[in-house]
C-alpha cells in the first residue's frame, strides 16, 4: 500500500469499520512511514478542534 | 451562530434568514425547552435543523461534474501515491487553548474548502451528522462521501500546517 491509499483509509476508518485487509495494509504502512502517522495524528486533531470551534 | 451558518450556506442574506427563523421558532417554543440541555445548545439543535431541511430542498440534485473523483486529480501525492514535499504532514503542536488568530485562521481554512467539500465536512464533523444522513440529504453515494470527507481533510490539514508546526 502507498501512502495515497492509507490515507484514504485513515479518513474511511472515522466512517467505516476497516476490514481485516485493510486493516493490516495500514497498519504495517504505518509503522515505517512518520508521514502517514501525522495524517492520522492530523485528522483526530481536527476533530478535537471542530468541537472546540462549535463551542467557541 | 450567524458565522456558523454563513460557513455552511456562504450566503451572507439565507444566513440570516435562517438564524432569525430559529431564534422566532425559538422563542416561540420556548415553553418546550426543557432545561436538560444548555439552552445555547437547544437553540443550536433548532438552528441545525433549519439548515438540513434548507439542504434537503436545495441539493435534491447533484451535477454530475461536480463530482470528479478520479485520483488523477489527488494532487498531494506523486505518481507512485507518495507525498509530495511540499505536502508532506509536519509534526504538530499540540496545545490546550488556541489563539484568537489560530481560530481566524481555522475559520479561513474553513471557508476555502471548495464548496462541496466544505459542505459535507461541515455536517460531519460539525453538526455530527450521520453518513446516511448526509447521503441521502446531499443525494450522494456513501463511496462519494468518504471522498468528499477524505479530500476535505487533507486541505484542511494542510492548510493548518502552517501555524501549527511544530518549534514555530
Amino acid at each position: 500500500m502507498n501512502c495515497r491509499q492509507v490515507t484514504k483509509l485513515i479518513s474511511d476508518s472515522r466512517e467505516r469499520t476497516l476490514n481485516l485487509q485493510e486493516k493490516i495494509g495500514m497498519k504495517a504502512h504505518l509503522l515505517f512511514c512518520p508521514h502517514c502517522r501525522n495524517f492520522q495524528q492530523h485528522c483526530k486533531q481536527i476533530n478535537k478542534l471542530m468541537k472546540q470551534f462549535a463551542d467557541k | 451562530m450567524l458565522k456558523f451558518t454563513r460557513l455552511q450556506l456562504r450566503d451572507n442574506n439565507l444566513a440570516e434568514d435562517l438564524v432569525q427563523e430559529a431564534l422566532l421558532s425559538a422563542v416561540k417554543n420556548i415553553d418546550k425547552f426543557k432545561r436538560q440541555a444548555a439552552l445555547k445548545t437547544w437553540v443550536f439543535a433548532i438552528l441545525k435543523n433549519k439548515i438540513m431541511d434548507y439542504l434537503r430542498q436545495k441539493d435534491r440534485f447533484v451535477v454530475e461534474s461536480d463530482l470528479d473523483f478520479s485520483e488523477e486529480t489527488n494532487h498531494f501525492f506523486d505518481y507512485h501515491g507518495h507525498w509530495k514535499a511540499e505536502y508532506c504532514p509536519t509534526d504538530w503542536q499540540e496545545s490546550e487553548i488556541y489563539s484568537q488568530e489560530f481560530w481566524q485562521l481555522f475559520e479561513v481554512c474553513l471557508t476555502h474548502l471548495p464548496a462541496r467539500q466544505g459542505r459535507v465536512f461541515m455536517m460531519r464533523e460539525y453538526l455530527e451528522f450521520s453518513s446516511d444522513e448526509i447521503c441521502h440529504t446531499v443525494n450522494i453515494s456513501r463511496e462519494n462521501l468518504h471522498t468528499l470527507l477524505y479530500r476535505a481533510r487533507l486541505q484542511l490539514q494542510h492548510c493548518l500546517s502552517g501555524t501549527l508546526r511544530q518549534g514555530e
